[in-house]
């Protein structure tokens, strides 16, 4: 991967010859660091990129600090079995005659039933308690459209669920506390907690308007049915992981002061670490580093990690839309990953690393360098509760990337293969970055 | 400035498929007759809402009013209302909502219909001298101009 830069600037000079004069004349008023956005005639194979997605990337399961009881998901399945047997589905014409309603119940009804089948197959409690509820706000959805079709269901009795999962809702904040012992696990439960508060609230939030226009519509009340099911199973959730952590608790210390201290601890330092970051008025990556590269997938990768840094560091305290204390700690984690990160692939490139793609086999390097970092992050000791909480997202994002690849075939420019891969090299310098993000984010609450 | 009337003729997709094959059915088509000889050289297709559509023609006063044509294609399962036509004497812009047939109305998901819609405006526009033309659709209620413009 890494190449010479005396190389890396020939090919620079073959690209402005066969630019024209025209393009020359313009680039010598500049710099004499000329952003070079691939080698738009270098061609790669399609197959043998699709062929490097072949083998499985590791798998990060998700997973929270609390025990799940296998009878709490039994819950909601039984919900969801329950809507998915009250309908007559899959429909056919004459069930229903309007083709898009058809085709939209049949596909709830088969992600209904898809939510299911990924539970089972679920790895942990945690996540197959999050298939679970899909299945069951998927199948009240399928539900309520069905009920609405048969003129079961008015939108009066859909306004009418809104104050009691509310009141729920208020019940339960106002008897939930930062409550814990250890207060990184503390964190994590109580940020998942938060998340759960602030989303009931977010599905709760439907404007009379939406009832009135979505009245005597399937779709739109099934749509509304779905939110309000997703507000009461959040509503539902929350209460449960918190019953169940806090009753797992040798001491109960209310832990709030010490988050408090601890965010204003960790928003000081994200800011000044945040001062190493190039300055935004940089249009040009490749000026990041103190070298002469190409923008090539790395200085990309450092691009968009500087740029996320930076948003993260600039979001931390800056929304109002229900608690965040202990979900500003975790978002602290990942900000200062991603700070690390930067820092990181900066050294790294300026070390004589160009981080470049020429070849088929270059994408594949940094593609097990990827999976590598995740493996290593999966293991890692440090900052473990922390590093579990964000791990499987940044881990995701090779997924993702794979899939871009998947479908390729026949020739591919660089250019557009360096596009993708740069997702490979952000996963990599994340996952090796988080370690010791969560460490330092833990080491802060443990003082604090 | 409201529309004073407006007529809509719906045409199968399949029997319009003469028409088609030069054109596709989401192309989206409008002209603007500004006076009563132009008005009688159109000519309708055995469709329904025809009758409809050559009464308000008949009916229109071309000293101080225009008609305003516009066709488009929709899917089978969805009809289209008109929420607000505006004009000046050089532009004309409209907005649809997309409003989702009921349950019980037999149609496929991916058929669709030509819809042409004859709006009255009560302006006598010059059809030499309007040169934008402009037209939006939404899912929903209709939604009001950004401008303020509330029409119809």
């Amino acid at each position: 991967m890494t190449r010479s830069s005396r190389e890396r600037r020939l090919d620079r000079r073959r690209f402005l010859a066969a630019s024209g004069a025209t393009g020359l004349a313009l680039l010598a008023g500049c710099t004499d660091r000329i952003p070079i956005i691939g080698d738009s005639r270098q061609m790669l194979d399609g197959d043998a990129l699709s062929a490097i997605a072949d083998e499985e990337p590791p798998t990060v399961p998700e997973t929270l600090p609390v025990d799940i009881e296998a009878s709490f998901i039994e819950q909601h399945r039984t919900a969801a079995q329950s809507n998915l047997d009250a309908v007559p589905a899959p429909f056919d014409d004459t069930e229903i005659p309007n083709g898009v309603i058809r085709e939209r119940l049949n596909d709830d009804y088969g992600y209904a039933r898809e939510s299911l089948q990924q539970a089972d197959a679920a790895q942990t409690p945690y996540s197959r308690l999050g298939h679970t509820t899909h299945a069951r706000v998927t199948s009240r959805q399928l539900q309520a459209a069905w009920r609405t079709i048969e003129s079961d269901l008015t939108r009066s009795d859909l306004e009418a669920e809104v104050p009691q999962i509310e009141d729920h809702l208020d019940a339960f904040v106002s008897g939930w506390s930062y409550v814990g012992d250890d207060p990184v696990r503390a964190a994590v439960v109580h940020a998942e907690i938060e998340g759960e508060i602030r989303g009931s609230r977010r599905w709760l939030t439907i404007r009379p308007e939406e009832f009135s226009s979505a009245s005597g519509q399937s779709l739109e009340l099934g749509e509304m049915a779905s939110d309000l099911e997703h507000a009461r199973v959040s509503v539902a959730v929350a209460s449960y992981f918190f019953d169940r952590f806090r009753g797992g608790l040798g001491e109960q210390v209310d832990q709030e002061p010490r988050f408090e201290r601890a965010r204003r601890e960790l928003q000081e330092r994200l800011q000044r670490e945040a001062e190493s970051l190039p300055r935004e008025d940089i249009d040009d990556p490749t000026e990041f580093v103190d070298r002469d590269v190409d923008e090539t997938a790395g200085i990309r990768a450092l691009a968009e990690l500087a740029r996320d840094a930076r948003r993260r560091v600039d979001d931390m305290g800056g929304s109002d839309d229900g608690p965040r204390l202990a979900t500003e700690l975790l978002l602290a984690s990942r900000a200062l990953a991603h700070l690390q990160a930067y820092q990181s692939l900066r050294e790294r490139i300026e070390n004589g690393d160009d981080v470049a793609i020429d070849d088929v086999e270059d994408v594949r390097a940094l593609r097990s360098d990827a999976v590598a970092a995740i493996e290593e992050a999966r293991e890692a000791e440090q900052g473990q509760l922390l590093v579990r909480a964000t791990l499987p997202r940044f881990a995701n994002e090779i997924r993702w990337t794979d899939d871009r690849f998947a479908d390729l075939s026949g020739s591919v420019s660089a250019e557009s293969v360096t596009f993708d891969a740069v997702e490979y090299v952000v996963v990599a310098e994340l996952c090796r970055a988080l370690p010791s993000a969560s460490a330092d984010v833990a080491t802060v609450l443990r003082e604090s | 400035m409201f529309t004073e009337s407006e007529s809509e003729t719906k045409t199968d997709a399949d029997s319009a498929s003469d028409d088609q094959t030069e054109t596709p059915i989401d192309d989206w088509r409008h002209t603007l007759v500004g006076d009563a000889e132009t008005a009688a050289s159109l000519s309708f297709a055995d469709v329904d809402g025809v009758e409809d559509a050559k009464a308000l023609l008949e009916e229109t006063d071309f000293e101080s009013q225009s008609v305003y044509v516009e066709r488009h294609a929709i899917g089978e399962c969805y009809e289209r209302q008109l929420c607000w036509v505006r004009w000046t004497e050089n532009e004309i812009e409209t907005d649809y909502a997309r409003i989702l047939r009921d349950a019980d109305v037999a149609c496929e998901a991916d058929a669709r219909d030509v819809v042409t819609y004859l709006i009255r405006i009560p302006a006598a526009l010059d059809p030499e001298q309007v040169n934008s033309y402009s037209s939006g659709s939404g899912s929903g209620p209709c939604r009001t101009p950004t401008d303020g413009e509330v029409k119809r």
